[in-house]
């Protein structure tokens, strides 16, 4: 049960860890693309995930007039985080500064399905867009009584409200609605602006990934950081085939990892493994 | 175990660890630095790379009782290396091969790039203006799945066009 630093065993079973979240996403192709639906909510949400079907699920209004989009789909380079944002910019009638995503994660991104099969934007721009258009109907609702003016007679510009018969009456979104829930079910039925009066789809806006990727900023799954995690390398015997035609083991030597006194092996059937607090010690185990 | 010093971004760094063990895990585990990471582990992609007093180096084959008083700078330290050889007053936020990045919207996953703007800043350091070739030739070690080469080439050669005027 050791290992040199060089050896083909040790290269391989590194490579498939690094690789194994990509060929998960894949795998799920068939079932992302079976629960496709004509509704803008297409998958359910979990018991502790937030409800697809409320608009507070998808975006938040700020005091400070920007909005946060929570996005359902990884950002794995392909850009999907930026356009996602220009799509709910456009709806909602916001510059590109003045919206950002939330960090993804299952307490409060909505369940979206697998980010696979290049349908970040095909899939999820509809619903963003739906669900922007949606929020900008509820908040020209506020507005329309604020500034008493009918709704079709209010215009909007970076997030500012203004009566068209008269410019000076103004009122921003974050002014109607600051860091309040909407309180408002996510039905799909706003009316969405005509691609003809485009702004911010369609121009080329600067990937938001990028910065703190060039500068080591960037948290990739490899930098996470649990307290108390433990470094952990899946032992593959030589010959070892892919794919369900494992291996049968016969007998562990447990110890051969008696010089690394913190190591510990890990067995599930014929699955066999080593972890330790030091990710060297892992290794060489 | 030994009680180690290293040199790494210009600070010195007092770890617990076996001579052995190669220099990125030190890096990633110890020092918490997210700029070299681990791709092959076999120093043949270079997404691990840092700069050996200088000389680019791939962390993952790089045992660390092997660094010695030798200065190691990552991704991190990268712009204050750069200020400190070209004599700069101010440290610039980033290295103009990583503004040259952003500027030319490079990168796609962004994993190998530690890699490909530690090897651009050490090709620079030592060609201001390279050709095509050159750049071709300097960067062959370094891989990216992505397939961003193009885009690679023609950002150091936008950071190559910064060079001169930093250099005054």
């Amino acid at each position: 049960m050791t290992s040199s630093l060089t050896g083909a065993a040790f290269a391989r079973r590194d490579f498939l860890k690094g690789g194994g979240a990509l060929i998960i996403g894949f795998s799920l192709c068939g079932a992302v693309f079976g629960q496709e639906g004509v509704d803008f909510v297409a998958f359910a949400a979990g018991p502790d995930q937030p409800d697809l079907k409320q608009l507070d699920t998808w975006l938040a209004i700020h005091a400070n007039n920007t909005a946060t989009i929570f996005l359902g789909y990884v950002e794995l380079g392909q850009g999907s985080s930026t356009a996602l944002l220009q799509i709910a910019a456009e709806e909602l009638d916001l510059n590109m500064n003045q919206v950002k995503s939330a960090r993804l994660d299952t307490n409060w991104s909505p369940n979206q399905g697998a980010t696979a099969a290049s349908a970040a934007i095909a899939r999820g721009g509809p619903r963003i867009r739906a669900a922007a258009a949606e929020a900008r109907r509820a908040l020209l609702t506020l507005a329309s009584k604020r500034l008493n003016a009918p709704v079709d007679r209010l215009a909007v510009f970076n997030g500012m409200v203004s009566v068209v018969d008269n410019p000076t009456r103004t009122v921003a979104y974050g002014a109607l609605l600051g860091d309040k829930p909407f309180h408002v079910p996510f039905t799909g039925t706003a009316p969405l602006k005509p691609v003809s009066a485009y702004k911010v789809v369609g121009t080329r806006v600067p990937r938001n990934d990028i910065p703190d990727k060039v500068s080591g900023k960037h948290v990739y799954i490899q930098h996470v950081r649990m307290a108390g995690m433990l470094h952990g390398r899946v032992v593959r015997p030589r010959g070892q085939s892919a794919y369900a035609a494992g291996a049968k083991v016969l007998n562990v030597d447990e110890s051969s990892v008696r010089n690394f006194p913190n190591a510990r092996i890990v067995r599930r059937r014929d699955f066999i493994g080593v972890v330790a607090p030091n990710e060297w010690d892992a290794i060489r185990a | 175990m030994a009680q180690l010093s290293i040199r790494v971004n210009e600070r010195m760094w007092k770890i617990i660890a076996t001579p052995d063990t190669p220099l990125l895990y030190v890096l990633s585990n110890e020092l918490g630095l997210q700029g070299p990471r681990f791709g092959c582990g076999l120093a043949q992609c270079g997404s691990c790379s840092v700069l050996v007093e200088g000389i680019e180096t791939r962390s993952c084959v790089t045992l660390v009782g092997s660094i010695g008083s030798k200065s190691v700078t990552t991704l991190e330290g990268l712009s204050s290396w750069f200020a400190r050889q070209k004599g700069l007053s101010k440290v610039p936020a980033l290295h103009p091969v990583q503004q040259a990045m952003i500027d030319e919207q490079a990168l796609q996953c962004g994993y190998c790039y530690n890699g490909m703007i530690i090897k651009a800043a050490e090709l620079l350091s030592k060609v201001s203006q390279p050709s095509e070739a050159q750049i071709r030739s300097a960067m062959n070690g370094h891989l990216c799945r992505c397939g961003t080469y193009p885009r690679i080439t023609k950002a150091i050669q936008r950071a190559s066009r910064m060079m001169p005027e930093v250099n005054k």
